[in-house]
């Protein structure tokens, strides 16, 4: 059967915004201020407390380390105002027409094991959340967990036992080991926050640091779209 | 049951007329046989002889008379209702006598022709054309493009290959015809028969999902098997498994699990779910149990009609040799099965039983016993491997009456006779310890060694059924889903 294609367009938000979502939803995401001058990039730095890290925060921009729009520990007042000029003018440089909206200033994660939690929306059997460890091996070894939303506790609880890198959240060679609960109650809250949320269509907490006592995302990308549905394969209302 | 159900659908005449027809029309019935039109048929002739009353009408505007019966050149000359229309005619002419199946009122097809959506040209274009004329008159239809379905029960056919299997629990839906037909063979083969069968072709009106919450809904249906190869409604599935394990159970066997599908995605998330992902997320959220062939979804089906679901994944194990018990043990924990650690009470009294040379352990080697006729270890052996409290499900390696088949040829009838009384007691009391525990037995039977045959006993339907595998490794496999599946129902439980 000829299925009606829809015009639907796609939305990234700016990590501050994904934050402030995520935040409200109760996932715990690492302190992210937008500074829109280089006084308020390094006022918001002092009152965080080095060091810090600073992002690009631009609508139109995807991969903000590649062209110079990020850089991580700075250590001191005039360190953060160089770094505001030269990630605004790193980026103006690389993407002339990019809508700028300042920069990030987030407190530097602490040490620990990376975990991505993210979403998708199959064209089946709508909306999917992924578990697995983060960092940059991830696409290789493949080794992630999918439950369809509604993830309720008990395949939270499963699906971080499936991977075969739970060892490493276990407590591996002396590291503390992480928080399974929390990381449980994590997921769960990630799929309600996905059922609110129809228009998400992508979501990528990548990475999460785990510690012995803290679980807090890093990083944070949601796409939306135009139309609200969490079932595509199903014409949207 | 999920929101989608009404009650009403599934007593809709529909579902009367495609499994309990008193009248069926055979559009494109032949003489040929091997023709689909002269398959067609003799399967409804079939099923007109199993049930008083039933009667066949072929429908072939060249022929007067098909198998005996007159033929009429079109569905709206039968001077007689219709309930079931079974279409085998090309797809270009398929329109046509489905709409004359519509004025005549008849309320189900099974359209097995083939050329629709599934092949170039205007293939797509017919199948539109039935749908609408099957939404605006209000009729359903299987297919196109399938093999047909059956009903055990009512004895009802339009898939001559379900001609020959037995009525049972066991209801199986398949995307692919061929595939179905192996399947149906093989629990056949096993002891298993059908309650419905669907070769559910390309499903432009039925799909999948509908038969499925119809066999939720079916008394002559325990056990559900599917072979998929891609599903129309996932989420609908989804949903209706996860209601439907909780009672019966789903076993599934899903093609197109190798390609990696990359998805057009900017996230991690994206890259990281094929197809594959998705359908193992879902059938493990369900409680959808897994199979990767047809063997090993024969397999699951005899487990789960036979035996009850263990606690846990602690097996012991019964060899005579140790080669035998050690590859079994190998490939039991290998299927994530653990070698239990067998109570002290059982190691003593397995002492008792065996020579003063065993070692205790599992696997517990029966090493040098020569059970002569009436020997009875094996039988003990079993039976306090399944009282034992640390395990929670047994395999064994030796079949429960050890009679090599050239001894029994100079055996007397009598004494055979003797024999299999003896075997089918014995079967019985393990089969009661099994259920009394709650702990599946499976017996892998490597030598094909069997009790000696008389045709009387045979032939004679086995009141109880033990199921045996060829190999530790499906033993092992079906164990392990038996106890998956029971821990997925024990951690649902709402």
């Amino acid at each position: 059967m000829p299925k009606a294609k829809q015009a639907s367009r796609t939305i990234l938000l700016t990590e501050v915004m994904a934050k402030e979502m995520l935040k409200k939803a109760g996932i715990p995401v690492i302190e992210t201020r937008l500074a829109k001058t280089r006084d308020e990039a390094v006022a918001i730095s002092k009152e965080m407390g080095y060091p810090v890290a600073m992002k690009i925060v631009s609508p139109d921009i995807v991969h903000k380390s590649d062209i110079g729009g990020v850089v991580l520990g700075i250590a001191s007042a005039a360190r953060a105002g160089r770094a505001y000029r030269q990630i605004i003018s790193s980026v103006s440089k690389s993407v002339p027409n990019a809508r700028i909206e300042g920069v990030s200033v987030q407190k530097t994660a602490p040490a620990g094991v990376e975990i991505i939690i993210g979403m998708i929306k199959d064209p089946q059997f709508g909306p999917a959340i992924m578990f697995g460890l983060g960092g940059v091996l991830v696409e290789v070894l493949r080794d992630v967990a999918f439950r369809l939303v509604p993830v309720d506790p008990v395949d939270a609880a499963e699906m971080i036992r499936e991977i075969k890198g739970f060892v490493l959240l276990q407590g591996y060679r002396g590291q503390p080991p992480v928080d399974i609960k929390r990381l449980e109650e994590i997921i769960v809250k990630v799929s309600n926050f996905i059922k609110k949320n129809p228009r998400i269509v992508e979501l990528d907490l990548n990475p999460l640091i785990a510690t012995g006592n803290s679980i807090v995302a890093v990083d944070a990308r949601i796409v939306t779209s135009s139309q609200a549905s969490l079932y595509p394969g199903k014409a949207g209302p | 049951m999920s929101s989608t159900y009404t009650p009403k659908s599934h007593t809709d005449s529909f579902w009367q007329a495609l499994f309990q027809a008193d009248s069926i029309a055979v559009i494109g019935a032949k003489e040929t046989p091997g023709s689909w039109g002269g398959d067609a048929m003799r399967a409804c002739v079939d099923s007109a002889r199993a049930k008083q009353g039933r009667r066949v009408y072929p429908v072939n505007p060249n022929e007067t008379e098909v198998m005996g019966i007159r033929s009429y050149p079109t569905v709206l000359d039968i001077p007689d209702t219709v309930d079931l229309a079974v279409i085998v005619v090309p797809a270009a002419v398929v329109p046509q006598v489905f709409r004359q199946c519509a004025e005549k009122g008849i309320r189900a097809a099974v359209i097995v022709s083939a050329g629709f959506s599934e092949v170039d040209g205007d293939g797509s274009k017919y199948e539109a054309e039935i749908v609408d004329i099957a939404q605006k008159e209000g009729l359903h239809f299987v297919g196109p493009n399938c093999v047909g379905h059956a009903d055990m029960h009512s004895r009802i056919a339009s898939a001559a290959m379900a001609s020959r299997i037995p009525a049972g629990p066991l209801a199986l839906l398949s995307q692919s015809g061929t595939l179905g037909g192996s399947i149906m063979q093989i629990a056949a083969g096993r002891g298993v028969g059908l309650s419905k069968m669907i070769s559910t072709g390309n499903e432009a009106d039925l799909r999948l999902e509908d038969y499925l919450e119809y066999l939720a809904y079916d008394d002559d249906t325990r056990v559900i098997a599917a072979y998929i190869e891609g599903l129309r409604d996932g989420r609908r599935f989804f949903n209706l498994t996860k209601e439907i394990t909780r009672e019966k159970p789903v076993v599934v066997m899903k093609s197109g699990t190798t390609g990696k599908s990359a998805r057009a995605a900017r996230s991690h998330t994206g890259a990281l779910s094929g197809s594959d992902e998705i359908y193992t997320a879902a059938f493990r959220q369900a409680g959808v149990i897994r199979a990767e062939d047809e063997e090993e979804l024969g397999d699951l089906v005899l487990a789960l009609l036979h035996l009850p679901l263990p606690r846990g994944n602690r097996v012991a194990i019964l060899t005579m040799g140790g080669g035998f018990g050690v590859v079994a043990a190998e490939l039991c924990e290998k299927e994530g099965l653990e070698l239990a650690d067998l109570e002290d009470k059982t190691l003593k009294k397995l002492g008792e039983i065996l020579l003063p040379r065993w070692t205790p352990g599992n696997p517990v080697d029966m090493v040098g016993v020569r059970p002569t006729e009436g020997d009875t270890t094996v039988m003990s052996c079993l039976q306090l491997l399944i009282a034992d409290n640390n395990i929670d499900s047994v395999i064994s390696l030796l079949p429960l009456m050890i009679r090599f088949r050239w001894l029994s040829e100079d055996m007397k009838p009598e004494q055979i006779k003797a024999m299999q009384r003896e075997y089918q007691r014995n079967l019985k009391i393990l089969y009661q310890d099994i259920q009394q525990y709650k702990k599946p037995l499976v017996f892998v039977n490597r030598l094909a060694i069997r009790p000696p045959e008389s045709d009387e006993v045979s032939e004679s339907h086995p009141e109880v059924i033990i199921p045996e595998y060829s190999h530790p490794r499906r033993a092992a496999r079906v164990l392990h889903s038996l106890a998956w599946y029971k821990h997925y129902l024990d951690t649902r439980k709402k």
